[in-house]
């Protein structure tokens, strides 16, 4: 075999190998369990497709705002007031955000507690110039 | 001409069908965000993960169809299946429209990028293994040395599409499982894989159209497919900062996102030199048109993937621009600019092999790709300038995502103009290549048929001789020898018709 199909190669598998073993190493022992209600949220987050519009860990939709924290930002009370009675889009007359039933919105609200306990560096950042220690509620 | 080469037509042509909606949909998307009243025939939701599989699955189904294309040529043999080329191909389209279509009724797995239900997403992993199957065999059949660079990237960037997709078939209750799976084909495919394939497919590209030395780009492949490995797998770390793994992802997606750049300057240093190897003046219309959307693909390659991404990777700036249109301004300099104007170029170079585009309709064609351009461009800055606002009210100073929204709408506007200028020239493209095609569309699809075989490089070159026997009547004589023997081949070939 050629010199530089051995290196070609060489960096192929090594590359795979280091990368499986370092995300092996990411996720074991260090993932927290999903309560089940959470898992039950995560699916209805996933069937309404909510991440075409919203990002979660600022991955996904740019147009309705980031998720990862909603769960401190908003509280159990302002979310399921936001989900089953939806106010109108910023921009928008007639168009209101997407409408939940009571118990999808406990369930939501369940994966968002979940999520926002996730340890990720706490990123969103808290805005430069916002000194204070209580985040901002709308 | 192989048999195989044939078959590849209609991957091309499809490729082109998907782009010119890619249009069409887009902008209804862009639009729908600006005016949320109108009242979208498509609800947001479902047009997004629609644009999204589109901006995947179109420069893929082009780039499998530019392998079996030149594949076959660089081994100097047909595939080991012409039927699997055929079936191959009837599968993808059947699984994207099968995608497009429960995408658009509302079946969403809700996973960005990996939006088709998991039977789908099967059947896609299947067509992925096809083709592996017909390259690897094919491969070890042919005559060339083992070693050939084209063969031995295109081969590697195929595999690896496989590896990687599969663990994104199902969905997984930790949602940070959900993203490390998921950047495996959102990064991996775009930035590695894809990155391999293309680089052979352009390379074998190259070396027919500018003629250069096989030799002298052989080390040069080898460098930069090996580069493109290296950092390209580990750096898949840039997306996984802020999703919940250990810190050290910080450095290692940060170091390897920096070796990025290496591969694309070794790419442009081989195409340069390539390029100048033979010089632009003495190329076809339509090689013409292919150098010109090779150009393209190179500019958005340093600027919009390399440079605007180097940027972003760095951990400490990317915790302020994460999460903003800074990311979608990257992704669309990059996937379209990158990957999608060099399919566009592979495939025009494909479809206008055998079938002549009359010489009114290369005008268009110019001004469709200026205006590609100039929709890109235009579309990166106002998502540039929107993102950077967004970096500024949210990150900053700390203003609501509705207050945000209001403040950075003119820039969307200049987005959705951009998007338009995008449009107009891709359904321009679009239409040119369909009506160009139209005429032989039943022998593209037959699996028996011919097209009538005047190659366009020897009309090309009939063309160029006989101009130079106008100028220089001294040497008549050995030129029309030349010319000679070029028509009998012209002729015998519109025989075997
Ligand atoms: C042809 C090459 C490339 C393609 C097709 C490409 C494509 C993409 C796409 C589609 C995204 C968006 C992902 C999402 O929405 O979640 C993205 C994000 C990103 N890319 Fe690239 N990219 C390319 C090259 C690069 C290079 C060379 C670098 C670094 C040196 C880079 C760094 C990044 C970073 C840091 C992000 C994440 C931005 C964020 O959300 O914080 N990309 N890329
Ligand atoms: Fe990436």
């Amino acid at each position: 075999m050629q010199f530089s199909l051995k290196i070609f190669l060489a960096t192929v598998f090594l590359s795979i190998a280091v990368f499986a073993f370092v995300i092996y190493d990411s996720m074991a022992g260090n993932l927290q369990n999903v309560p089940s209600e959470a898992v039950k949220g995560k699916m209805i987050f996933q069937k309404k497709a909510c991440i075409e519009c919203h990002t979660v860990f600022g991955n996904g939709g740019y147009y309705g705002g980031d998720l990862t924290k909603a769960y401190k930002k908003f509280g159990s009370n302002g979310l399921r007031e936001y989900l089953t009675q939806p106010p109108l889009l910023s921009g928008a007359k007639k168009k209101r955000h997407i409408y939940l039933s009571n118990e999808e919105a406990e369930e939501i609200i369940a994966y968002f507690r979940f999520l926002q306990s996730i340890p990720n560096m706490d990123w969103p950042p808290r805005p430069v110039y916002d000194k204070k220690e209580e985040p901002r509620v709308k | 001409m192989f048999r195989s080469q044939h078959l590849s037509y209609k991957y091309a042509l499809f490729a082109y069908f998907l782009f010119g909606l890619q249009g069409l949909v887009a902008s209804g998307g862009a639009i729908d965000l600006l005016f949320p009243d109108l009242g979208n025939p498509i609800p947001f939701a479902s047009g997004r993960a629609f644009h999204l599989n589109v901006s995947i699955y179109w420069p893929l189904i082009g780039m499998i169809g530019a392998m079996y294309f030149f594949f076959c040529q660089e081994a100097e043999r047909e595939f080991y299946s012409l039927k699997l080329i055929t079936i191959n191909f009837w599968m993808l389209a059947g699984t994207l429209g099968l995608i497009l279509g429960s995408l658009l009724l509302g079946f969403n797995e809700g996973r960005e990028y990996l939006e088709a239900i998991w039977p789908l997403k099967l059947a896609t992993a299947a067509c992925t293994i096809l083709l592996c199957f017909n390259l690897l065999t094919t491969y070890l059949a042919s005559d060339m040395p083992r070693s050939r660079a084209t063969l031995i990237s295109m081969v590697t960037g195929s595999v690896t599409l496989i590896i990687f997709y599969v663990p994104n078939i199902v969905s997984y209750a930790h949602p940070t499982v959900d993203e490390i799976a998921k950047f495996m084909v959102v990064h991996i495919w775009e930035e590695m894989s894809l990155e391999l394939i293309g680089t052979g497919v352009l390379a074998a590209l190259l070396i027919q159209v500018t003629k250069v030395k096989r030799q002298a780009v052989e080390t040069a492949i080898y460098l930069d497919i090996t580069f493109a490995v290296l950092a390209g797998i580990i750096a898949t770390g840039h997306h996984y900062y802020w999703i919940g793994v250990p810190s050290y992802w910080l450095w290692l997606g940060g170091t390897f996102s920096a070796m990025q750049v290496l591969p694309a300057i070794v790419l442009l240093y081989t195409t340069v030199k390539s390029i100048t190897f033979k010089g632009i003046s003495d190329l076809s219309y339509r090689d013409k048109i292919t150098m010109f959307l090779i150009g393209s693909s190179m500019f958005y390659h340093i600027f919009g993937a390399g440079f605007l991404g180097f940027l972003m990777a760095y951990p400490p700036l990317n915790r302020y621009v994460h999460g903003t249109y800074i990311t979608s301004a990257h992704s669309h300099l990059a996937l379209f600019g990158v990957f999608g104007f060099l399919v566009l170029a592979v495939c025009f170079h494909i479809l206008f092999t055998e079938i002549i585009l009359g010489k009114k309709m290369y005008r268009w064609c110019w001004g469709a790709i200026i205006s590609l351009n100039a929709g890109l461009l235009t579309m990166g800055l106002g998502l540039l300038i929107a993102g950077g606002l967004q970096v500024y009210f949210w990150r900053v100073i700390g203003l609501s995502i509705g207050e945000t929204n209001e403040f950075i709408r003119p820039y969307l506007f200049i987005r959705a103009f951009g998007g338009f200028l995008y449009a107009i020239g891709s359904l321009t493209l679009t239409f040119v290549v369909i009506k160009g095609i139209w005429p032989k569309i039943q022998v593209i699809f037959q699996s028996e048929g011919r097209l009538s075989i005047v190659k366009c490089d020897d009309l090309h070159r009939m063309h160029g001789l006989v101009e130079e026997l106008l100028q220089e009547e001294k040497k008549i004589e050995p030129l029309l020898k030349r010319i000679q023997v070029l028509y009998q081949r012209l002729l015998f070939f519109n025989k075997e018709k």
